[in-house]
């Protein structure tokens, strides 16, 4: 499955945008945290997830691996290569080495250009092919995603938002990327449609061993399409592991709680929910040390005072949080046989 | 401020306190026809059920299958430029809706039958102050004033666990995240304490954790009230979590009723719902390859012959392509539309 | 497939009477919209074939029939259908050639406004920062200035002409489009499909004309269009002041202008321009409000 070396390294990435201040005040007193110090890493050939609820930092941390955002502090290697460091020529390769899937189909695709040409878009900026070139890897392109030749004559509002999707998968893979950033890539579309796109993204993954770096929100979706999973808070990864060690064993209170809050589709699935109070506090102005402290029903007095830092528990199992690491965690909103109440 | 609290959904007490003598909705053949540029579109294509006091029915669906055009029909909300009810019967405690006239559907509306919607950003005003959108209801209906009208509002925003509700009163929307303004939706719609709230989506839009709480809230409300929810969504965790039966929707026409329990533990009898059940990924094992439903949902305009599911349907046969298939009615008022039950019309 | 005329055969459960559905189906058919779009088309045609069609040379001075009423009226002839001026002009024809010279002075406008407007806003928008701000403090200097006393100056010390109307009408306008455009670029910038050319590798340049611009079409068709009336307005006005087409080019603000002093005599002078302005602007209004209807319930999906 995955090689030894990392596709993708990032090491304590940071997004802070600056609060405008009162009318005229120029400093910027005030910092939205944004991301706040997140590092990971994705292998060749595997799906890594980032999960959390809205302002978690997820997608900002996506648009800074796409370099649509600049990073306020931290790095960001590709293929072992600093973005920062890279010439303008070796900028473009990165360009062409990742591309993107976003999450609404009917923003992500222009409504004023066919398909065939939304496709090759990618492909024509960056290599100039011939004529012929093109409109044969526009076809086999269409193929490749369940769609056909013909739809590349089409305008967009002429699929539906399945077919999109399609179309927009089509044009990431044009230019033979090794890493995708899939954005919440079925959140929008219907639920019986929701398979198609998800096994199509699978299969595509085998056949050409592309790496996804996947952001979602449903559990369901990052447990059935991840290999590595992060779950971030407030801008910051509260804890990392192996799909099926995450959800059969989630250690941080914050994980728990947002699988127990993901609704299993079976009645009388006896995991104990675990209702949080509160909301999730502004990243303006962050709680004092554990971010999740003040919603936290194991906190101790110790955890507003330092913020935790990510420990390895298990093998590449990584948690932060000052309760796991003396191991006595809450039993409810996990999977593990042993621990079921 | 709310505690963690460990909660389990225990179906069989709550059946046993349910009063399940009469219902407290019942719609009978409900058609409603929408004019649109490309002709009349069967938005609702006969559709019936019963709702009754205490219990949660939820009515599942993905998009254009009609689930909130029918709640939209329940309460006469369609405008007659925009569409129109064709057919049916939508009795509430055994008086017809549909014949009223305006100003007595007025009286209904809002007062009986509550509706929250989905998206937080844009069913309040941005203008007023909460206190005040709550006190509308009661204003019109019951007609309350002065300090007995502030205190049902203190008191509806505090069943709804607003915090601070003596004070949200004189809050704007746009002072709360949209977990606390559908909360201030909520407490709209319950209060005037009405007998059937129509919930449609109202948590699609909130992180999941926001949504547990606030799905607790309701289920506790509807605990102490014997309040009747019709739930509109199209997630089955939240079928499986909070509704008793659960009604499914497809282009129009209703293909599915069952119990919550019957329908995952003993097998859906229509394809529909079985696949789409089969497609969803599961939260607690890996389930080996999703099924895909093949194709797309259908655009209303352009229904084929016979069942509109047929199509994509995993077990269809000529015969489905024919006729449209009659109605099974099974035990405790489970039923479905498919040939399938009845043999493909042998 | 049943029609809406089937639909009006069902029963009915609510109490709807039959003569709401005949305005629903009356108002179906765009038939104001195809008026105007007519009247549009056919000011067009009269105003490039006015040489030809009109009966008489615009200018040409016939004292002999001076004064004549509109033919309908006692003392008019059917040679002045509309009648005659001061200068026994005739008044038909000067309405024809004024047509010409209203619409060159609009499409003119639209064009060097749109332009200037055009690349100041599509700048501003998409680069942001300090060319924004910069850019848009330029516009609200320009948008201060009062368009009639900037005329008056011109005509004064340049004296009045057809390139000085044009180039006063578009110093007003050109803010305008600017502040459009500007807003349009920066919700067009800020959805997917220009997030993902960037993802793609392309150059702002390509994104402006390959994304943006294709997409700022219809708003731009539809701000041109309402701008039209307008415009024309304006030139009257400047013209009525004297400020504008010198005379004696027949222009509708010179003409009611000449008409003015006689506007209870002579009536038909000042009238019958004035009527074609009037029509003019409210056939471009609403094919404008009708371009924009239809443009825009298809950009916001399905």
């Amino acid at each position: 499955m995955a090689s030894s070396i990392p596709l993708v390294d990032v090491r304590d990435l940071k997004k802070h945008f600056p609060v405008q201040g009162k009318l005229l005040r120029r400093s910027a007193k005030q910092w939205i945290r944004a991301v706040d110090g997140v590092s990971f890493l994705v292998y060749s050939r595997e799906t890594f997830s980032l999960v959390g609820e809205s302002g978690c930092g997820k997608t900002t941390t996506a648009k800074m691996v796409l370099r649509l955002e600049t990073p306020t502090a931290g790095s960001i290697l590709f293929d072992g290569r600093d973005l920062e460091r890279l010439r303008p020529e070796e900028l473009k390769l990165y360009r062409s080495s990742v591309q993107a899937v976003f999450q609404d189909p009917w923003s992500s695709l222009d409504p004023r250009i066919r398909a065939g040409a939304i496709i090759a878009e990618p492909l024509v900026v960056n290599h100039r092919p011939s004529r012929k070139a093109v409109e044969e890897r526009i076809a086999e392109l269409l193929l490749q995603v369940g769609l056909n030749a013909q739809h590349a004559y089409l305008y967009p509002h002429q699929f539906s938002g399945g077919q999109r999707q399609r179309v927009a998968i089509a044009r990431a893979l044009s230019i033979s990327p090794r890493l995708i950033v899939l954005d919440e890539p079925v959140s929008a579309l219907d639920v019986s449609i929701r398979a198609q796109i998800l096994n199509l993204l699978k299969d595509l993954q085998d056949q050409l061993g592309l790496s996804y770096l996947l952001i979602a929100h449903n559990l369901a979706t990052v447990r059935y399409m991840s290999h590595r999973v992060a779950v971030m808070y407030l801008g910051k990864i509260v804890e990392t592991a192996q799909t099926k060690q995450l959800f059969s064993h989630p250690q941080h209170p914050y994980t728990r709680a947002l699988i127990s809050a993901s609704l299993d589709s079976r009645p009388d699935t006896d995991h104990g929910k675990i209702v949080l109070p509160g909301e999730v506090p502004s990243p303006v102005n962050p709680p004092s040390g554990c971010a999740f402290h003040p919603r936290c029903s194991n906190a101790l007095p110790h955890c507003s005072e330092t913020p935790p830092v990510l420990q390895e528990q298990e093998s590449g199992h990584w948690v932060a949080c000052h309760v796991a690491e003396n191991g006595t965690v809450a039993t409810a909103g996990s999977f593990s046989a042993e621990e079921r109440t | 401020m709310d505690r963690s609290i460990s909660y389990c959904l225990d179906s069989e007490s709550q059946k046993a306190s349910r009063v399940t003598s009469e219902p407290v909705l019942r719609v009978e053949g409900l058609r409603m026809y929408l004019r649109t540029q490309q002709g009349v579109v069967k938005a609702v294509d006969d559709v019936s059920f019963d709702l009754y006091p205490g219990e949660t029915l939820g009515l599942v669906g993905e998009s254009g299958c009609g689930k909130s055009m029918t709640c939209l029909s329940i309460l006469r909300l369609i405008p007659d430029r925009v569409g129109e009810i064709v057919d049916g019967q939508v009795l509430f405690q055994g008086t017809d809706l549909l014949r009223l006239s305006e100003s007595e559907m007025r009286r209904y509306r809002g007062r009986h039958i509550g509706i929250i919607l989905q998206d937080p950003m844009t069913s309040l005003n941005p203008v007023l102050k909460v206190g005040e959108q709550v006190a509308e209801p009661l204003r019109l209906h019951q007609r309350l004033r002065g300090s007995a009208l502030w205190s049902q509002v203190v008191a509806a925003l505090r069943r709804m666990r607003i915090p601070g509700p003596e004070t949200a009163r004189n809050s704007y929307p746009h002072q709360y995240s949209g977990g606390m303004r559908q909360r201030v939706g909520g407490a709209i719609a319950l209060a005037p304490t009405p007998e059937v709230l129509i919930a449609d989506e109202p948590t699609t839009a909130l992180d999941a954790t926001i949504q547990a709480q606030y799905l607790a809230l309701l289920k506790d409300l509807q605990q102490q009230s014997q309040l009747a929810i019709i739930f509109v969504t199209h997630d089955f965790g939240i079928v499986a979590t909070m509704c008793d039966r659960v009604a499914v929707m497809y282009a129009g026409k209703l293909v599915e009723i069952a119990g919550v329990r019957e329908l995952f533990f003993n097998e859906p009898w229509h394809p529909y719902t079985e696949a789409l059940l089969r497609s969803v990924p599961r939260l607690d094992e890996d389930v080996g390859r999703l099924f895909a439903i093949e194709g797309q949902p259908p655009t209303l305009h352009d229904l084929p012959a016979g069942c509109s599911f047929a199509p994509r349907c995993p077990y269809a046969r000529e015969w489905c392509a024919h006729k449209a298939p009659p109605v099974k009615v099974g035990a405790g008022g489970r039923s479905a539309r498919c040939w399938k039950l009845f043999g493909y019309g042998q | 497939m049943p029609t809406v005329e089937s639909l009006d055969k069902l029963p009915s459960m609510s109490k709807v009477d039959a003569t709401r559905s005949i305005w629903l189906r009356l108002s179906r058919l765009p038939a104001i919209p195809l008026l105007a779009f007519g009247i549009v088309l056919g000011l067009a045609l009269l105003a490039i074939t006015a040489p030809v069609l009109a009966p008489y040379p615009p200018t040409q001075h016939n004292l002999a029939e001076r004064l004549r009423p509109p033919a309908w009226v006692a003392r008019g002839s059917p040679e002045h259908l509309l009648g005659t001026d001061l200068y026994g002009r005739d008044v038909l024809s000067r309405v024809l050639h004024g047509a010409r010279v209203s619409l060159s002075v609009a499409v003119a406008t639209i064009i060097v406004a749109g332009l200037i407007g055009g690349i100041i806003g599509l700048v501003a928008g998409y680069f942001g920062g300090i060319y924004d701000a910069v850019l848009m403090r330029l516009v609200d200097a320009f948008l201060a200035v009062p368009a009639v006393l900037i005329a008056i100056v011109i005509a004064s010390t340049f004296g009045p002409s057809f390139e000085n109307v044009v180039f006063v009408i578009s110093l007003f306008y050109w803010p305008r489009y600017a502040r459009q455009i500007r807003g349009e670029t920066l919700s067009i910038k800020e959805r997917d499909f220009v997030q993902l050319a960037r993802v793609a590798g392309c150059s702002p340049l390509q994104i402006l004309v390959t994304h943006i611009l294709p997409n700022l079409a219809p708003s731009l068709t539809v701000l041109a269009s309402l701008q039209v009336g307008s415009a024309i307005v304006l030139e009257a006005t400047l013209s009525f002041l004297g400020v504008g087409i010198p005379p004696p080019q027949p222009a509708w603000g010179v003409m009611i202008e000449d008409g003015r002093g006689m506007v209870v005599s002579a009536w038909w002078i000042s009238f019958f321009p004035g009527l074609a302005i009037a029509v003019t602007v409210l056939a471009f209004n609403l094919m404008g409000d009708w371009v924009r209807d239809r443009l825009d319930p298809k950009l916001q999906g399905l």
